[in-house]
């Protein structure tokens, strides 16, 4: 039971965007997704959410991705994309709902697990608001609040959770609140897959590291062998030093050029 | 099992119990305009015309009740077909603004009405010069609306599919350049044709229901009715349709499948609405907006109540457009227009002035 890759390529209209990649990835780890703008971290995220189609080099839970159905796949995998607008007026907790669309809780369930997702990214205070009137930050929480919804009914068999840059928008206080709550998440039999820009916050919270280079997986591994100082060399084309956090001993990467 | 991960916290419910109350009062004010529909008319006015229909049930045989009749074969009809037009439109303009996730999108936006305006307005101009059965004379007009709406919904859905999926802010754009074309085509016959057609061609394109029969509720109630029903039952996908194309697929919606249906469904709905009454602006652009202020957009809420809304609205405007000049008849276009702009300029004033204060 996990999320397999076995040598995936995806090719779009003639360029070719993910080379070779394999991979497991168990339920309980966090694993985030690295690596210079256009590297592929979106276009791996969407071969693993069967955006497209993958030949059958993805299979989930021992089956192939394309074997499960749309509305299979949305109770045990949920995906938080980029793009948070929303046309029409819809309050917070309505939002948060429409992750339980496909559920056959009762109302007076939903609202229970509307407000337990929703005090997971902070958002309790949201609940009666227009979603529309919300900072950029606080609509990317309750997102993430309506992802979380999504898979939030436990199954038999492991959910997955795939998020592209779910603290993007957050303050540094949200920063470190989302990741330590969805690392504590990865303990209720939960895979996580994190797109994240800030190295320092990957290395603190995730269990192990993708670095992506041009479409090809560079490097997989803990946070203290991903962060090496050729290997991001490599990776970024950045010079970096590499400290250790006094507390947990994870790597910290500055700038060595200032 | 659902996943406790904190306590249990109590919640409330308002916005269920004011969603019951605003469909209850919505299906409260159909009754009454029905009511006063059905009462008030040219000939006679009686707002105890429906207790004598119903008490006269279906014995048409009694004579000496002529404005009975008079209620039941015209009035009955016209307001029944209003109902229903009102709905439909107000219901299409709801589900093509979801599907778009565009709050200008509705029937005419897409086309899909000029279309069937350019084949009803063919016909008036061009049937003198053919020789046609008299029988099916009166079915002519309609049945090349119809075909109008169908060819055109068409057209944009074909320019507005790319590997099988539709484009939807190329669906809006090829919507707009047909509408383009048919104003100029209803503008070229408006020079050839001669001024029977001429009137009849004004009178068609600013709607009118003057036509009701209770053959043509029997005709194209029951399919309208269908087409309304079917998508209803779509209201939670649209929805998640609201959230982006990506996410509603993420949540387990079929997005290419459930767009094609909604698309046909309103093509279908909304050509057989223009076939009985003409084009009826406004009642599927402003409807929807009406309620979004006052219960916001969950469609699971919004398509039924939209379609009680625009059913009341089209009623109303239509009882205006008999009785403001009798014995003469205003196009029931013209008066949801300037019923429905106004108040919708009111509108939108409200909702800015509230986006300021709560930003």
């Amino acid at each position: 039971m996990s999320i397999l890759v076995k040598n995936l390529s995806l090719d779009l209209s003639d360029r070719l965007l993910l080379k070779n990649i394999s991979f497991e990835l168990k339920p309980g780890e966090m694993v985030a997704v690295i690596g210079e703008n256009g590297a592929g971290k979106t276009s791996l995220i969407n071969c693993l959410t069967d955006c497209y189609s993958t030949h059958e080099s993805v299979f989930i839970n021992g089956r192939a991705i394309e074997s499960y159905t749309l509305e299979h796949l949305a109770q045990f995998r949920a995906v938080l994309t980029q793009s948070n607008e929303l046309t029409f007026p819809f309050k917070v907790a309505e939002v948060v709902r429409l992750g339980l669309s496909l559920t056959s809780l009762s109302v007076n369930q939903q609202d229970q697990v509307i407000e337990d997702c929703l005090r997971l990214v902070d958002g309790c205070r949201f609940k009666e608001r227009n979603y529309q009137t919300l900072s950029g930050g606080e609509k990317q929480r309750i997102q993430l609040a309506r992802v979380l919804a999504q898979i939030s009914i436990e199954c038999d068999y492991p959910r997955y959770l795939f998020l592209d840059e779910p603290t993007s928008a957050l303050d540094m206080k949200h920063q470190f609140e989302t990741l330590k709550m969805l690392k504590s998440l990865c303990r209720k039999n939960i895979g996580i897959v994190i797109i994240l820009h800030d190295i320092n916050l990957a290395a603190m919270y995730c269990d192990r590291i993708a670095l992506l280079k041009q479409g090809e997986l560079l490097k997989l591994g803990t946070p203290n062998e991903v962060f090496q100082r050729q290997i991001i060399k490599q990776g970024f084309e950045v010079d970096v030093d590499i400290l250790n956090h006094p507390n947990s001993n994870t790597p910290i990467m500055i700038n060595q050029a200032i | 099992m659902i996943t406790r991960v904190l306590s249990f916290s109590n919640f409330s419910l308002p916005t269920l119990g004011r969603r019951a109350t605003q469909t209850s009062l919505l299906t409260l004010l159909l009754f009454v305009t029905c009511w006063f529909a059905v009462s008030i008319g040219a000939a006679k006015s009686d707002l105890l015309f429906p207790i004598k229909l119903l008490g006269r049930g279906l014995d048409f045989s009694e004579q000496g009740s002529a404005i009975l009749t008079i209620v039941s074969e015209i009035r009955l009809p016209r307001v029944l077909l209003a109902l229903i037009i009102g709905s439909v439109l107000a219901v299409s303009g709801a589900s093509l603004q979801g599907v778009c996730r565009n709050p200008l999108a509705d029937p005419g936006l897409l086309g899909i009405s000029s279309g069937a305006a350019v084949g009803a307005v063919t016909i008036i101009v061009f049937a003198n010069q053919f020789s046609v059965a008299e029988s099916i004379q009166p079915y002519l007009v309609p049945i090349a609306a119809f075909l109008g709406a169908a060819v055109t919904t068409f057209t944009i859905y074909r320019l507005a599919q790319v590997n099988g999926a539709v484009q939807i802010a190329t669906l809006l754009l090829a919507g707009v350049a047909i509408n383009a074309m048919g104003g100029a085509i209803i503008g070229v016959y408006s020079y050839v044709a001669d001024d029977q057609s001429l009137r009849l061609m004004t009178f068609w394109m600013m709607g009118s229901l003057a036509s009701a029969s209770w053959s043509m509720i029997a005709l194209c109630g029951p399919i309208l009715l269908i087409c309304m029903k079917l998508i209803y039952q779509k209201r939670q996908q649209i929805n998640l349709l609201l959230l982006g194309e990506a996410n509603a697929r993420y949540v387990g919606v079929d997005v290419d499948r459930v767009k094609n249906q909604l698309l046909w469904l309103n093509a279908i709905a909304v050509g057989l609405a223009v076939a009985c009454s003409g084009i009826i602006g406004f009642i599927g652009l402003v409807v929807p907006h009406i309620l979004r202020v006052s219960t916001g957009s969950d469609y699971r809420y919004l398509i039924l109540n939209s379609g009680l809304l625009g059913a009341s609205l089209l009623v109303t405007a239509d009882l205006i457009a008999r009785m403001l000049i009798t014995p003469a008849e205003l196009p029931i276009g013209v008066v949801t227009a300037i019923i429905g702009a106004p108040f919708f300029i009111l509108l939108l004033l409200q909702q800015k002035r509230k986006l300021v204060l709560a930003l």
